[in-house]
């Protein structure tokens, strides 16, 4: 019996070793750290990038999925390191607390390309290139278009309480879309915020957020929210109360998934903003030019972004509004 | 004590072979099958190396500092679902300390742990004299610390402190001798800090279970808390005390896990509590109490950290099947642990 | 123990809460004068409900009182603006409407410059803040005027009831009812509500929403949004009872609303289209989620049961694996779908209740049948109590336990379904996201002991109203949802340290000897 025992260890140590001998094949591997799948949003992210990276000729993808986890996406990044990949993507569940590891991945010197949120360490760190969104000039957005709007309908010249639903407190897009929010809002003095609260980016509970704003603020004519999916929550608890969406209380989102485009078209919603997940297009040329050799600048490149709501024509910051119902079978996500 | 070395001697084969170890060879058998399936499927990619295998301590060290504290907790049979946010609030309290109200870490450091030891002997307290449920207890211990830590602050901050920097900077690089000098190993593998502490930690929870009258007395109290009081054990302060060792625990792996994050955020380990637990379990110690090893929940947590591995390693695994691989490889797990310790059972009772 | 004292105790409450709704009531609408409703005061329609001699005296007053209180600010702001041609012109257009009005102002602003001008401003925001937006919704506050008298006699007759009972209830045992935990738990939630009621009385107010034909209010709202946590706890409390733990609810949760919305959207392997896409017949939509979440409890249950497995760790395979299982069945993205039937669940009204109420209210009666009505009830307690002294007494623990876990497994779908439904999508991060906890929290608050054994059903229902209390209250009043949870803990931290074993009994035996005291007394 231990001589069989002994005979298989043996064995298995031999293969284990054999394994290990073996060479990899030469391809680019590229290393995709990402957070989690907790939206739509992301999900469509995932998609493009994996799938721009798997279609593209002798590059190998190795993705990894953090689970809202920061600690996971460590572990991630440590095990990238130890695999050696050639270019690692990454974007960080949360702004802070990445020095030490991207430290770790510049002392490999593996390329590193961030994605999306772009961590506060970012300074201190060499990385090849950083694509990310806007996040404040998002939420300015969202204010202003309100501000115009509210303009054209010759509302401007009494109050108008605006509620704010955030996201998920302390991430990215819910600091840099807040910030953006208030910052416009100095411009448009006719708004006056009545709530601010966070319905952590789920439909479910920005639901029930707005249930109460409902029964607790009594006029509410505005309601920001920073995604897509809580304003699409809000609609229901609004037409629970047997109001209107869209008319009694205008209503603007952001990320433009294709549920709020047709939730515009429906007059349910009345304008999203832009937040796009498609980074493939852009991703791989960027490493392509970076295999040749070339370097980018330190500048974070943002994507172009747009505006959509029912009528179009409302100039906002850097872009003027577009008609939904005309793009709606564009959007893939 | 001589004579008990003297007897140990002559019977260390049967000592090591003692039942009750069972569940920790179990694991340890089980880690072996899983890393050595994974050098087999990944060898060639880097699995084998060095730097691997540091990783898996290095990667869940701060949830291995917190295991120590929570093996002895599970002994006592109870509970501590406030693990995970007091290291938060630990993080928050010192990130929040110095970037915010430039107090320095020689301060707040002692601080937090001292709000830490204070929280599980108040937790400890309740469970004893108020006779709560420690599930209950320490879950409101949970919401306490996390909303404390939400109300500190709503963002994630950095901490960009001299101490802080230079402890998060000690690593212990790993050099090999190859063509006549010491060359760092490729990929860099380097030793930190916090995986000396867990270590030391590790150690310090054996010495302390299996060598003290303290130990002995968390086992008996585990074991049948009714006797132990009868015995004239003073339970109520065993407990007490095994809370708040778990309170400084948290504190040191909340500290642990500032080292390699450097900033303080209120979601931070988010369900980490039950990460913890299971590494504790994993390594045999027993939910209803009285049965655990440190050294087991040494290999806990190391497999907690051969799993994730393994699915980055695969690099092909979409969230989702991430999520059913780690509930098949825990389903896996724990029916072959329990069927190796019921046959042993068995086996015993044919004796 | 006795039970008979509970009746009158439940109804003296219930009465006294519905004493304080009226109150709330008339608050709310009195309020709803005070504030800032708009509509055009020139909707002939309203003129003709509150201008005609048929108008409620109660109507009039408090109109006349809230033009007299706009008049006043809306004078000085036109003073000070000297806006005088826009508020003259306002002025005549409706001057000639409210001409009762405006006699009854005159004393207030005769003096001021631009006094006809602030009138007729006046009058017109005083319009305003009657109605809600929207034209049906006067008829309901029409209701309300009329109804305001009734509703006070009522909530005083309902007070006045409640205490009578309190007295006749004297002769009972108190000592019990102190150390009941469920008292406790019922006192707590009574302290929360009341802390709401001084805080702002329209928390309490119920209206009827004539577009939706549902009643509407925030109360209805706590008991409305509490529903999935109630149907999951049910299972929980005996699951508790049985001395494990289920963690893996939530998860079954998300994968309930997976499979429904896998089901609706049978077409889709594009993003959302709408339509309807639905799986036919509809019934199937409904039961194979339902039944998939058997299945997954009863995965637990053979776990638990028949491998010995500790609970924790057994459930905690399917809390991990469970979520990926629902992502696997929409491919992880959210299909949204419009098909009615489907809405009804989670937001559709029966009986003018929202429908998760009345499928909570079906599920708690048929679990406490099923419970109490038959032996099972005793078989998980025994089980609880001592495994192998109840196989002794030829209970088979092992199915015990099998059917206690499909059954939490069966409500943890049925949570889901009205969770899916509440959004018409499916969420497999977020759905049931720490659903685990909150059902364990409640069954705990509700005096179940964490150890096994005894366990009380009702206590659970309070307990969950409990946590959804909180939940409502914090985004009532604006509190930042970061402190949701350093509010629950103290209140939690409240309700365990009155309900520990210590307090109560010190409590009862206060009671004890004062009525021991009394007693020797009166002898």
């Amino acid at each position: 019996m231990k001589n069989i025992m002994k005979k298989l260890l043996v064995s298995v140590l031999g293969v284990t070793v054999l394994a290990a001998s073996s060479v990899s094949v030469s391809a680019v591997t590229i290393g995709f750290s990402q957070i989690g799948q907790e939206s739509d949003w992301r999900t469509a992210n995932t998609d493009d990038v994996c799938a721009a990276i798997e279609n593209h000729e002798g590059w190998e993808l190795v993705y990894s999925d953090g689970q809202q986890k920061q600690e996971n996406q460590i572990q991630a990044l440590n095990n990238f390191i130890t695999q050696g990949v050639d270019y690692i993507l990454f974007t960080g569940v949360v702004s802070s607390g990445w020095d030490e590891i991207l430290a770790e991945v510049n002392e490999n010197e593996i390329p590193l390309i961030l994605l999306d949120r772009i961590p506060d360490c970012a300074d201190k760190i060499d990385y090849a290139a950083a694509f990310g969104g806007d996040f404040p000039l998002e939420g300015r957005r969202q204010i202003q278009w309100v501000g115009e709007y509210m303009k054209a309908q010759g509302r401007d010249s009494e109050d108008v309480n605006v509620v704010i639903m955030e996201g998920t407190t302390g991430s990215d897009a819910q600091v840099g879309r807040t910030e953006g929010n208030l910052a416009a809002l100095e411009d448009y003095p006719f708004l006056k915020v009545v709530e601010q609260n966070t319905g952590n980016f789920t439909r479910a509970e920005g639901q029930a957020l707005m249930e109460s704003w409902l029964k607790s603020v009594d006029d509410i004519d505005v309601l920001v929210a920073q995604n897509d999916d809580m304003a699409l929550g809000a609609v229901d608890a609004i037409k629970a109360a047997g109001l209107v969406p869209g008319e009694d209380i205008i209503i603007v989102g952001c990320d433009s998934v294709k549920a709020a485009f047709e939730a515009i078209v429906a007059g349910e919603m009345n304008a999203t903003i832009e937040c796009t997940p498609l980074y493939g297009a852009f991703l791989v040329p960027t490493i392509e030019a970076l295999e040749a050799g070339e370097t980018f600048d330190k500048e974070i490149i943002h994507p172009e972004e747009g505006v959509f709501d029912a009528e179009g024509g409302i100039e906002v910051e850097g872009t003027v509004s577009v008609k939904a119902a005309d793009v709606i079978d564009e959007r893939v996500y | 004590m001589k004579e008990k070395t003297v007897s140990s001697r002559q019977s260390l084969f049967s000592r090591i072979m003692n039942p009750k170890y069972i569940m920790v060879y179990a694991t340890i058998g089980i880690f072996l099958i899983i890393y050595i399936f994974g050098a087999i499927m990944y060898g060639s990619i880097g699995f084998t190396t060095l730097r691997t295998f540091v990783n898996f301590f290095t990667d869940n060290a701060y949830y291995g500092i917190s295991a120590v504290g929570m093996t002895m907790v599970l002994i006592t049979g109870g509970i501590d679902l406030s693990v995970a946010s007091v290291q938060s609030l630990t993080g928050m309290l010192i990130a929040y300390g110095y970037t915010e109200l430039g107090i320095s870490p020689l301060i707040t450091i002692p601080f937090a742990i001292l709000v830490a030891v204070g929280l599980g002997t108040l937790m400890g307290a309740a469970i004893y004299y108020l006779n709560v449920p420690p599930f209950i207890t320490t879950l409101t211990g949970n919401f306490l610390a996390r909303g404390v830590c939400s109300l500190i602050s709503r963002k994630s901050i950095s901490i960009d402190h001299p101490l802080i920097n230079k402890l998060a900077g000690i690593k212990f690089t790993l050099y090999k001798y190859a063509d006549g000098e010491w060359v760092k190993i490729k990929p860099i593998t380097s030793i930190s800090l916090n995986v000396v502490i867990f270590i030391v930690m590790i150690i310090i929870g054996t010495i302390i279970l299996q060598h003290t009258r303290f130990g002995r007395n968390v086992y008996a109290v585990g074991g049948n808390e009714q006797s132990a009081r009868l015995m004239g054990l003073p339970v109520g302060r065993i407990k007490i005390s095994v809370y708040a060792f778990n309170g400084f625990c948290s504190a040191l792996a909340g500290i642990a896990y500032l080292l390699v994050v450097k900033s303080g955020w209120n979601m931070a380990l988010q369900g980490g509590e039950l990460e913890v637990i299971s590494c504790a379990v994993i390594g045999g110690t027993l939910l209803t109490g009285g049965v655990g090893f440190m050294i087991g929940t040494m290999f806990g947590v190391l497999l907690k950290s051969v799993i994730p591995a393994l699915i980055t390693f695969n690099g092909h695994l979409n969230s989702w099947w991430g999520k059913i691989a780690t509930g098949a490889l825990l389903l896996l797990f724990i029916v072959i642990q329990s069927a190796v310790v019921s046959y042993s059972g068995k086996q015993k009772q044919k004796k | 123990m006795k039970k008979t004292y509970r009746i009158p105790l439940i109804c003296g409450l219930v009465l006294l809460l519905a004493g304080i709704f009226c109150f709330a009531n008339v608050c709310r609408v009195k309020d709803a004068i005070y504030d800032n409703y708009r509509i055009s005061f020139s909707d002939q329609s309203i003129q003709d409900i509150f201008m005609n001699d048929n108008t409620e005296p109660a109507v009039r007053e408090a109109f006349d009182e809230a033009i007299r209180k706009s008049a006043r600010t809306v004078s000085k702001d036109a003073a000070a603006a000297g806006d005088e041609d826009a508020s003259m012109e306002l002025a005549s257009a409706d001057l000639d409407a409210a001409p009762d009005e405006i006699g009854s102002l005159e004393s207030f602003v005769s003096e001021d410059v631009n006094a006809e001008a602030a009138l007729a401003d006046a009058g017109l925001s005083a319009f305003d803040t009657v109605f809600p937006k929207g034209f049906p919704q006067v008829e309901h506050f029409r209701i309300f005027f009329k109804l305001q008298p009734w509703f006070l006699l009522a909530g005083l007759a309902f007070c006045l009831i409640s205490a009578f009972m309190v007295l006749a209830a004297k002769h009972l045992d108190f000592a019990s009812i102190m150390r009941s935990k469920i008292t406790w738990a019922a006192i707590a939630e009574i302290l929360i509500l009341i802390v709401c009621l001084i805080v702002r009385p329209d928390f309490f107010s119920i209206s009827y929403q004539p577009s939706t034909g549902m009643l509407y209010g925030s109360l209805i709202d706590i008991v409305n949004r509490s529903a999935e946590i109630t149907i999951i706890a049910m299972g929980m409390t005996l699951v508790i009872a049985l001395g494990g733990t289920d963690l893996s609810v939530g998860a079954l949760v998300a994968v309930a609303g997976a499979i429904a919305l896998k089901l609706l959207r049978w077409d889709v392997t594009v993003y959302n289209t709408p339509g309807d896409y639905s799986v036919k017949p509809f019934i199937l939509v409904i039961l194979l989620p339902l039944l998939a979440c058997l299945l997954m409890g009863a995965f637990n249950g053979v776990l638990i049961g028949q491998l010995n497995l500790q609970p924790i760790i057994a459930t905690l395979i399917l809390m991990v694996g469970g979520r990926g299982i629902a992502q696997i069945c929409t491919n992880g993205k959210q299909f949204t779908t419009l098909y009615s039937p489907f809405r009804w669940i989670g937001q559709g009204q029966c009986l003018f209740l929202p429908t998760p109420i009345v499928i909570t209210i079906v599920v708690v009666a048929a679990v406490m049948i099923f419970v109490r009505k038959t032996a099972f009830g005793t078989f998980v307690e025994s089980v609880g109590i001592n495994r192998s002294a109840s196989r002794l007494s030829g209970i088979n623990a092992k199915k015990v336990i099998l059917i206690v876990f499909a059954l939490t497994g069966f409500l943890s779908g049925i949570a889901g379904l009205i969770y899916s439904s509440r959004i018409m999508s499916c969420d497999s991060n977020n759905a049931g996201l720490n659903y685990e906890t909150d059902a364990i929290l409640a069954v705990v608050i509700g005096g179940t002991n964490m150890a096994g054994g005894k366990f009380s059903l009702s206590g659970t229902i309070i307990g969950s109203l409990i946590i959804r209390t909180i939940v409502t209250f914090v985004y009532y009043f604006g509190i930042a949802a970061e402190a949701t949870m350093a509010f629950k803990a103290l209140i939690i931290a409240m309700v365990i340290v009155l309900q520990s074993e210590p307090v109560r009994n010190w409590m009862s035996n206060r009671t004890r000897r004062r009525a021991a005291l009394k007693g020797g007394e009166n002898r």
